[in-house]
């Protein structure tokens, strides 16, 4: 996991600073169903408290998660679309 | 030699920009220092709003419906032939004539339409009222129901946020004037874990629609619609019956900006304060047609507009573009046929729904009738 931001190209979601509309959950589902099978998203967040919702939705609806890292001030979160939706 | 202004796309975005940077720009453009064109490939310019008015029999087609040349700015030059191509290397816009256009400045005014072909079964099994046609099927279908289930569904990412809920609490209305509120079984879907995306609106919904007889799920993004069964299913696994989808579909830009690679699915992705293209220095993007996580409304254009022509202005006087946008977008919100809400936000201020009142109903009618004073600059 440690050399895998390095490896992928992913498809950045940075909603970082903007506190008025779609949660990050919603947006990371915008992404999710318009990429191609076999991406990668990578979604930047501010808000702790909707990492776990957006990782539920993954898991929810059979996605992976590839990896969660905590930077300063904020969460990358890395996800594969393996299926279509 | 003289400076070009593109604007590709006859919309709300579109034509503010070109009327109000058509006033600022005057005196270039009467010393022929600097040409404003629109790119639309259509010559009506409608007002989507409209649409919602429509289906409740409130509005006919006509009423919402002007021609876009009329309009513009006589100092404006409307080409009505669609742009097909946009090359942002060469600075060129390609229109379907074969005329290829040269540009300084480019704005991306291109919009967003419902895509229901995304979700399988739902052209067939569904209805939805952000088109015409669509709208006025929906209009027959509700007319002549007599009672059963009722489901609307949420496609992400759609235009006008609010009209999901404002569609739920006017049937509400209105089925009760039809006397047949007590046989209608409505639901209401959303795709996140609470009723809408933001957040304060999402818990006047969880005040209010219980008041309404308005069921709710959440985390119901729509996989796809049995129309022989009547089913609507979710990507979380949920199955609802329907005697009535009323769906938003989730929503494509448009195709010459996913045919000339400028972004997935039409969407262009944009820097949120200065609204330039990202990596670009010369196509600004406004509306719908932008990736920022705002509403995609008639208002968030409006205000992304006046940023947009400052800067341009700014830009071709100056060389600076010192302008930023703050995320700010109003809505009203119907709270059923004889009253109504309304939001105010911007990226750092979340909404704040105040009370229902007839006044804002009222004001939001009132609006209806003089909107085209906005696309003219006026208003």
């Amino acid at each position: 996991m440690g050399n895998f931001t390095k490896d992928v190209k992913s498809v950045v979601v940075d909603i970082r600073g903007v506190s008025c509309c779609m949660p990050p959950v919603g947006e990371f589902i915008i992404e999710m169903r318009q990429q191609p099978k076999d991406a990668v998203i990578e979604l930047l967040t501010d808000k702790k408290e909707d990492v776990d919702e957006v990782l539920d939705w993954i898991k929810r609806v059979h996605q992976e998660t590839l990896s969660v890292i905590e930077e300063t001030g904020y969460w990358r979160i890395f996800a594969k679309k393996v299926s279509n939706m | 030699m003289s400076k070009r202004v593109v604007i590709v796309g006859g919309g709300v975005g579109g034509t503010i920009i070109a009327n109000l940077l058509a006033k600022k720009m005057r005196p270039e453009l009467k010393k022929g220092e600097l040409v404003i064109d629109v790119v639309s490939d259509k010559p009506e310019h409608f007002y989507q709003p409209g649409l919602l008015y429509m289906l409740f029999g409130l509005k006919h087609h006509d009423e919402l419906v002007r021609n876009e040349k009329d309009l513009l700015d006589p100092m404006v030059e409307l080409h009505l032939h669609p742009a097909v191509k946009i090359d942002k290397d060469k600075n060129e816009v390609h229109l379907k004539n074969g005329v290829v256009m040269k540009y300084d400045i480019l704005v991306l005014a291109t919009g967003s339409r419902p895509a229901p072909e995304m979700i399988p079964g739902l052209k067939e099994g569904g209805n939805w009222f952000y088109e015409v046609d669509a709208c006025l099927k929906l209009r027959h279908e509700l007319v002549n129901f007599k009672g059963g289930k009722i489901v609307l569904t949420v496609g992400l990412p759609h235009k006008c946020p609010v009209a999901p809920f404002e569609v739920s609490y006017m049937l509400d209305d209105w089925f009760k004037q039809r006397g047949i509120r007590d046989k209608v079984d409505y639901t209401y879907t959303y795709p996140i874990g609470r009723l809408h995306g933001l957040e304060p609106l999402a818990n006047f919904g969880a005040k209010t629609f219980p008041k309404h007889g308005i069921n709710t799920e959440t985390l119901f993004n729509m996989k796809e619609v049995d129309p022989n069964k009547k089913t609507v299913t979710s990507l979380e696994g949920v199955t609802l019956k329907y005697d009535i989808l009323i769906a938003v579909p989730p929503h494509k830009g448009a195709q010459v900006i996913e045919d000339s690679g400028l972004g997935q699915n039409g969407f262009v992705p944009t820097d949120k304060f200065t609204l330039k293209m990202e990596g670009s220095t010369n196509i600004y993007v406004v509306g719908d047609t932008t990736n920022l996580p705002i509403s995609k409304a008639g208002s968030t254009a409006h205000f992304e507009s006046d940023v947009i022509v400052e800067n341009i202005a700014s830009e071709l006087r100056d060389g600076l573009t010192p302008f930023r946008y703050d995320g700010k977008v109003f809505c009203f919100i119907e709270t059923g046929m004889t009253k109504a809400t309304y939001i105010m936000f911007d990226y750092n201020t979340p909404p704040n729904p105040v009370t229902p009142s007839a006044l804002i109903h009222w004001f939001k009618l009132t609006y209806n009738k003089v909107y085209w004073l906005t696309p003219m600059g006026i208003l």
